[in-house]
C-alpha cells in the first residue's frame, strides 16, 4: 500500500512537471512537420541586403551573390579591384549598387552592377568614386529611397575625451551617382551610429540614425523628435527602422516599440505586446486575399501584423497561426530562433524574403493553399 | 499494417495472461524448464534502431484520418539498460534505462523513457524467450519542444544463453506514447505515437 502511495505521487509529480508550454502538441508537431526545401545557399550567412533586377536576385552575404528569379543556383561576383573585400550592403537604384568592405584595412569601396547581360552571368563592374565626399571622411554605408541613394560617411575627429567619430549623411540621385558628384548634405556631424535607414513618404523623407529621427525634403531634413516624446521611448539602442506605406508613417525601435505615424499625431502599435528587440519593417500584400500584413524583424524570427484585422495585435508564428506560417511549421525551422533584420518583398513573383543573420535567407511564397517558410 | 499490431497486441495480452497463471508455480512451463529462482538478477544492454510507425488521433476533428503514417521521421537509435530481480519463478521486477534519438527533416527527436518493467522468461535450454512490460514516463524532447508523456512499451526476445551467465539475442519492443491533452487548445492534437524498436541485447545473469 506504502508503495502505491510513493508511485501516485511520483506520477503526480511527474505529470505536473510536464505542462510545458509548447506551442502546440509535440507530436502533432512532429506529425505535421512540413519538409522544407533547403537551397544551396549556406544557412550561417548574414544577409545584408537584397535588391531585384533584371530577373535577377542580387543579395550582399559577404560576397556579391545573385540569381535568376526562377533559378536555384547562386553565383558569386567581385569586382577586380575589391579582391580582398565583402559585400554586406546593395541597393537598386536604375543599377544594382554594391558597397564592399575590407575587414582588416576597414576600407570601404563603391562599385555599380552593370546588370544588362546577367542573363549570361555577365556582371560589368566599375568603382564609383564619389569626388564631392570630403578626403576626411569615409563611405561605411548606403541605403535607397523613392529614388535617391543615402550615403553614410565617418571621420574621426579630434576630442579631449570620449567619442571621436563622427558621421554624416548625404544623398545622391541615380544620374549624379553615377557621375559620381553632386551630392546634398543631409546631415551633418552626427555623434550616433546605428542603424541606418530611410523611407520616402511621396513627400518626405524620413530617416533614422541611431537614435535619431529626420524627415523631411532631401536637403532640408530636421530631427523630428515627436514620436519619443509622443511615447515617452526609451532609446537606449535607437530606432530598428523605418518603414512609409503611403503616408502612414511605421517607425520601430531596439526596445520592441512600434509607433505609426499618420499625419496627425504618433500613434504606438505595440499596445499590451511584448515584443523582443526590433528591427527592419515590411508590409506584405497577399494579393490572393487581399490582405496586408505588417512584418517585423526581430532577434528570434518576426513578429506579423494582420492589418485587416478588426483590432491588429502582433502575434508570432511561435503562438498562433498567421497569414504567412503556423506554430507547427515555424517551430521546425530554424528561422524561429534566428535574428531576422530585415526583409524584401518581391511584389512581381509575389514572395518575401527574409534576411537572416548568421541565419541565411529565408523565402516564403505566400501561396494561397498554405505558406510556409523555404530557405535558399 | 494496423491489423498486423492488432494481431502483435492481442498475441501480447494472452502471453501475459499466461504469464500471471504461471506466478507461483514450480513447475516446468511448457517452454522447458525453470530456470530463474527469486532472488536472482539479470542486467541487459540494448542497442538497435528504432522504426517510426504512425500516430493515433484520440480526437481528431471529423473528416480527418484518425491514423497517420509518421513519414516525417526517420529511422533512429535506441539504447538502454535493465535490471531485474526474480521475485518468483523466471518473473522479475526491475528498472529500464532507454533513449531514442532519431531525426525530422529539420528537428532532432529524442525520448527516454524511464519505466519499471516486468516479464517472464520461457526457457528452452539454452534458449530463452522473455516476454516483458514496460511502464513509465518519457522525457520528449523535439528541437525546442519538451514534454513528459506516459510510456508503455511492451516486448519479447529470443536469448542464446553462450554461457551460463551471458546470453545475447533480439528484442522486438513496441512503443506506445500518448500524448494526450483533456482541455484547453491542445485536444485536438492528442496524439499516440507508435514506434517498433529492433535490437540487439546482451543479458548478464546473476
Amino acid at each position: 500500500m506504502k508503495y502505491i502511495k510513493y508511485a501516485i505521487l511520483l506520477t503526480a509529480a511527474v505529470l505536473a512537471f510536464s505542462c510545458v508550454d509548447n506551442p502546440s502538441g509535440l507530436f502533432y508537431s512532429l506529425q505535421y512537420e512540413s519538409e522544407i526545401i533547403d537551397g544551396e545557399l549556406d544557412n550561417g550567412l548574414t544577409i545584408g541586403d537584397m535588391a531585384m533586377r533584371n530577373a535577377y536576385y542580387f543579395i550582399a552575404s559577404g560576397a556579391f551573390r545573385y540569381k535568376a528569379v526562377d533559378g536555384t543556383t547562386w553565383s558569386v561576383s567581385t569586382p577586380i579591384d575589391a579582391a580582398g573585400y565583402s559585400c554586406y550592403k546593395l541597393i537598386n537604384l536604375d543599377e544594382i549598387y554594391a558597397i564592399f568592405f575590407h575587414t582588416d584595412t576597414l576600407d570601404y569601396k563603391l562599385f555599380k552592377a552593370v546588370t544588362t547581360a546577367v542573363s549570361t552571368d555577365v556582371i560589368t563592374w566599375s568603382e564609383i568614386v564619389i569626388a564631392d565626399i570630403p578626403t576626411d571622411e569615409r563611405l561605411i554605408d548606403i541605403a535607397q529611397s523613392g529614388g535617391r541613394l543615402f550615403l553614410y560617411t565617418e571621420k574621426t575627429v579630434s576630442v579631449v575625451s570620449g567619442n571621436d567619430k563622427r558621421y554624416s549623411v548625404y544623398s545622391t540621385d541615380a544620374t549624379s551617382l553615377a557621375a559620381g558628384t553632386g551630392l546634398v548634405d543631409e546631415l551633418d556631424s552626427l555623434d550616433s551610429y546605428g542603424e541606418l535607414d530611410v523611407d520616402y513618404d511621396g513627400a518626405n523623407y524620413w530617416l533614422i540614425s541611431g537614435n535619431k529621427l529626420y524627415s523631411g525634403l532631401s536637403g532640408a531634413l530636421v530631427e523630428d523628435t515627436a514620436a519619443a516624446e509622443a511615447s515617452a521611448l526609451i532609446l537606449e539602442n535607437g530606432y530598428g527602422g523605418v518603414y512609409c506605406h503611403g503616408t502612414d508613417v511605421y517607425l520601430s525601435t531596439d526596445e520592441g516599440v512600434l509607433l505609426k505615424y499618420t499625419g496627425g499625431a504618433w500613434t504606438d502599435l505595440t499596445g499590451a505586446a511584448s515584443l523582443n528587440r526590433i528591427f527592419d519593417i515590411e508590409r506584405v500584400t497577399i494579393a490572393s486575399e487581399s490582405i496586408d500584413v505588417l512584418l517585423l524583424g526581430s532577434e528570434k524570427g518576426y513578429y506579423e501584423l494582420d492589418l485587416g484585422a478588426a483590432a491588429p495585435v502582433f502575434t508570432s508564428p511561435e503562438t498562433a497561426d498567421t497569414k504567412l506560417s503556423t506554430p507547427v511549421q515555424f517551430a521546425s525551422i530554424e528561422l524561429s530562433n534566428d535574428v531576422i533584420r530585415s526583409f524584401f518583398f518581391d511584389t512581381d513573383n509575389n514572395r518575401i524574403f527574409a534576411l537572416g543573420y548568421n541565419a541565411g535567407l529565408w523565402e516564403n511564397s505566400l501561396q494561397a493553399n498554405g505558406r510556409f517558410w523555404n530557405v535558399e | 499494417m494496423n491489423r498486423k499490431i492488432l494481431l502483435l497486441l492481442c498475441l501480447l495480452t494472452l502471453l501475459s495472461v499466461n504469464v500471471f497463471a504461471k506466478d507461483g508455480e514450480q513447475t516446468d512451463d511448457y517452454l522447458g524448464v525453470t530456470a530463474y529462482s527469486p532472488g536472482e538478477q539479470i542486467f541487459s544492454l540494448n542497442a538497435g534502431a528504432i522504426i517510426p510507425l504512425f500516430t493515433i488521433a484520440t480526437a481528431a476533428p471529423d473528416g480527418t484520418d484518425i491514423i497517420n503514417p509518421l513519414i516525417s521521421t526517420n529511422l533512429g537509435i535506441v539504447g538502454g539498460l535493465k535490471w531485474g530481480s526474480f521475485i518468483a519463478d523466471n518473473f522479475y521486477l526491475g528498472i529500464d534505462l532507454t533513449g531514442m534519438f532519431t531525426s525530422s527533416s529539420t528537428r532532432t527527436l529524442s525520448m527516454i523513457p524511464i519505466s519499471f518493467t516486468t516479464g517472464y522468461y520461457f526457457i528452452a535450454w539454452p534458449f530463452e524467450f522473455p516476454i516483458y512490460l514496460n511502464t513509465g514516463f518519457s522525457f520528449n524532447t523535439l528541437g525546442d519542444y519538451f514534454t513528459i508523456t506516459p510510456c508503455i512499451r511492451p516486448g519479447l526476445g529470443a536469448y542464446w544463453n553462450i554461457t551460463e551467465e551471458w546470453a545475447v539475442g533480439l528484442n522486438a519492443e513496441y512503443w506506445f506514447i500518448p500524448e494526450i491533452y483533456f482541455s484547453g487548445n491542445y485536444v485536438e492534437q492528442s496524439l499516440i505515437a507508435n514506434f517498433l524498436q529492433i535490437s540487439l541485447t546482451g543479458v548478464f545473469h546473476f
